[in-house]
C-alpha cells in the first residue's frame, strides 16, 4: 500500500521531536503516543512555554513540533510566526511539521494558526492514528515562502480527528450545517431561478404592451384616416348634390324659360321685332 | 489476579520473548497509570485529558491484539481462535465501558468511572498475559510479528478511519495568498 510506505518513510525517519505543552499529562500522553506509537528511538524534548520551545530548538535541531496551540492561541501563533520568518536569525529548519491541537477551535482561530504557518492541527481527545496521518501528511507538504506567508503550502488540506461520541456528535452536527446549506443554496438557486422568470416575464409583458400600444396607434390612425376619407366622400357627395340641384334649377328655369319664350313662327311681324330688341338688349 | 501479582508498571518476568509484544503490553500498563494520576493530581482539563487516554487506549488494544492474531496465524499456533475470542470479549467490555463514560455528565462520576476503567484494562492486561499470552511464549517467534509501530496496526484495525478525517480548510473562506 503506497500510504504505508509513506508513512514509514516519512515518521519513522525522525528522530528529534520537540512538545511544546505546558500540561504534564499531556506531555506524558503525547509522549505514549509516539513512543509507541511512532519512531523507535524517539529523542522527545519538552518546553513548557514558547520561550523555552525556541531555546531548545536553538540548542539541537528538530524533526518535528507538536504543540498546544492556546499556550494562550497569541503565543502559539507568535512561536509559530518566530519560526517560519526566521530564515535568517536561525540556525535550524524553519520549514519542520508543527502539528497543534486544542479543546477545539473557531474558524478564525484556524485561519489565523493556518496563516502563521501551522501545518496540522488535531482536536481532543488526541488519537494516535489522527497523530499520524497528521504527522504524513505534514512531512510532505512543501514549504512556502514569500513576502506575505512562510509556511507549509496551505491549499494541502488540514487532518482533523474526531474521536469517540464527540467525533459521532460532531459528525452529525456536520452533516444537519451541510444539509442545512444545502437546502438554503437549493432554495436561493430556486428563488433566484424564480426571480429570473418573473423578471422575464415582466419584460415579456412589457414588450406586449408596447406591441399592443403599437398596433392600438395604427389601428387609431387607419379609424382616422377612414373617418377622414368618408367625411370627404360625404363632403364630395354633398357638393355632387348641391350641382346636382342647380343642375336641375338650371334646366328647369331653361325649360321654364322655353316655355315662356314666344315662338318666332307663331308672332306677328311687331312681337317679332320686340322679342329680338328684347334679346338684342 | 491480585494488586499484588500486578505491577503498576511492566516488569520483564511479563515478557513474552518478542519485543513489539512487550512494548505494547507495556503501553497498556503506561496509559492505564497515566489515567489513574491524572485523576488522583485532578488538573483543571482532567476530562480531556481522560477522553484522550481512553481513545488511544481504545485504538491500542485493537492494533495490539490485531497484531498478537496475525502472529500466531502465521505461525498455525493452535489455540488462535479460543485466545481471538478472549480478545473480542475484552474489546467488548471495554466498549461498554467507554460508552457508559461518554454519558456522563458529573464530573465526579466520570473520575469513578475513568478509575474503574483504568483499573479493568490494568488487572485485565496483566491477567491476561500471565494465563494466556504465556502459553504462546515459545510457540510465536519474532518472524512471525508485524512489528510496526502500534500506531498503524491500530490504523488498520479502525478500517475506513480515513472516512473521519474532515476537511478544515472547508471551514475557513479561501485559501490566501500562495
Ligand atoms: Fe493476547
Amino acid at each position: 500500500m503506497q500510504d504505508k510506505v509513506e508513512i514509514v518513510f516519512n515518521i519513522l525517519s525522525a528522530e528529534y521531536c520537540l512538545v511544546l505543552d505546558p500540561n504534564p499529562h499531556y506531555q506524558r500522553l503525547v509522549k505514549e503516543i509516539l513512543r509507541f506509537g511512532g519512531p523507535k528511538n524517539l529523542e522527545i524534548e519538552f518546553a513548557v512555554d514558547a520561550d523555552h520551545g525556541l531555546r531548545l530548538l536553538r540548542e539541537g535541531s528538530m524533526h518535528f513540533i507538536v504543540m498546544e496551540t492556546k499556550l494562550p492561541l497569541e503565543e502559539s501563533i507568535d512561536f509559530l510566526m518566530k519560526i517560519r520568518k526566521g530564515r535568517a536569525k536561525w540556525n535550524f529548519d524553519i520549514s519542520l511539521p508543527i502539528i497543534g491541537y486544542a479543546d477545539a477551535f473557531t474558524p478564525q482561530e484556524i485561519y489565523r494558526l493556518r496563516d502563521a504557518g501551522i501545518s496540522e492541527l488535531m482536536i481532543r481527545p488526541l488519537s494516535a492514528a489522527t497523530f499520524f496521518k497528521c504527522l504524513k501528511s505534514a512531512s510532505s507538504r512543501k514549504f512556502i515562502e514569500t513576502s506575505g506567508y512562510c509556511g507549509p503550502d496551505r491549499r494541502r488540506r488540514l487532518v482533523m480527528n474526531y474521536a469517540n461520541k464527540r467525533r459521532a456528535d460532531d459528525r452529525a452536527a456536520e452533516l444537519a450545517e451541510a444539509a442545512k446549506a444545502e437546502e438554503a443554496r437549493l432554495k436561493a438557486e430556486a428563488d433566484a431561478k424564480a426571480a429570473l422568470q418573473a423578471a422575464a416575464k415582466a419584460e415579456e409583458e412589457k414588450a406586449r404592451k408596447l406591441e399592443e400600444a403599437q398596433a392600438e396607434a395604427v389601428r387609431k390612425k387607419v379609424q382616422a384616416e377612414q373617418l377622414a376619407r368618408e367625411k370627404a366622400q360625404a363632403e364630395a357627395a354633398v357638393a355632387a348634390a348641391a350641382v346636382a340641384a342647380a343642375e336641375m334649377a338650371r334646366n328647369k328655369a331653361e325649360a321654364e324659360a322655353a316655355a315662356a319664350k314666344p315662338d318666332p313662327s307663331a308672332m306677328t311681324q311687331e312681337e317679332l321685332s320686340r322679342h329680338l330688341l328684347k334679346q338684342k338688349k | 489476579m491480585t494488586d499484588q501479582a500486578c505491577p503498576i508498571e511492566w516488569t520483564p518476568d511479563l515478557s513474552v520473548g518478542i519485543e513489539a509484544i512487550d512494548d505494547d503490553h507495556k503501553t497498556f500498563f503506561v496509559v492505564a497509570d497515566l489515567m489513574q494520576s491524572a485523576i488522583r493530581e485532578n488538573p483543571q482539563n482532567l476530562e480531556a485529558i481522560l477522553r484522550s487516554s481512553i481513545t488511544i487506549l481504545q485504538e491500542y488494544v485493537n492494533g495490539h491484539f490485531l497484531r498478537e492474531e496475525r502472529a500466531m496465524e502465521a505461525a498455525g499456533y493452535p489455540k488462535l481462535a479460543e485466545h481471538h475470542a478472549l480478545h473480542e470479549a475484552f474489546k467488548a467490555t471495554a466498549h461498554r465501558f467507554v460508552e457508559d463514560f461518554n454519558k456522563i455528565v458529573d464530573h465526579n462520576e466520570q473520575k469513578k468511572a475513568a478509575q474503574k476503567l483504568a483499573e479493568v484494562v490494568h488487572d485485565w492486561v496483566c491477567d491476561h498475559i500471565a494465563k494466556v499470552d504465556m502459553a504462546y511464549k515459545d510457540f510465536l517467534k519474532a518472524e512471525h510479528v508485524d512489528s510496526r509501530p502500534l500506531a498503524f496496526l491500530s490504523q488498520e484495525a479502525d478500517e475506513g478511519g480515513d472516512d473521519d478525517d474532515f476537511d478544515l480548510m472547508s471551514m475557513i473562506p479561501g485559501d490566501g495568498p500562495q
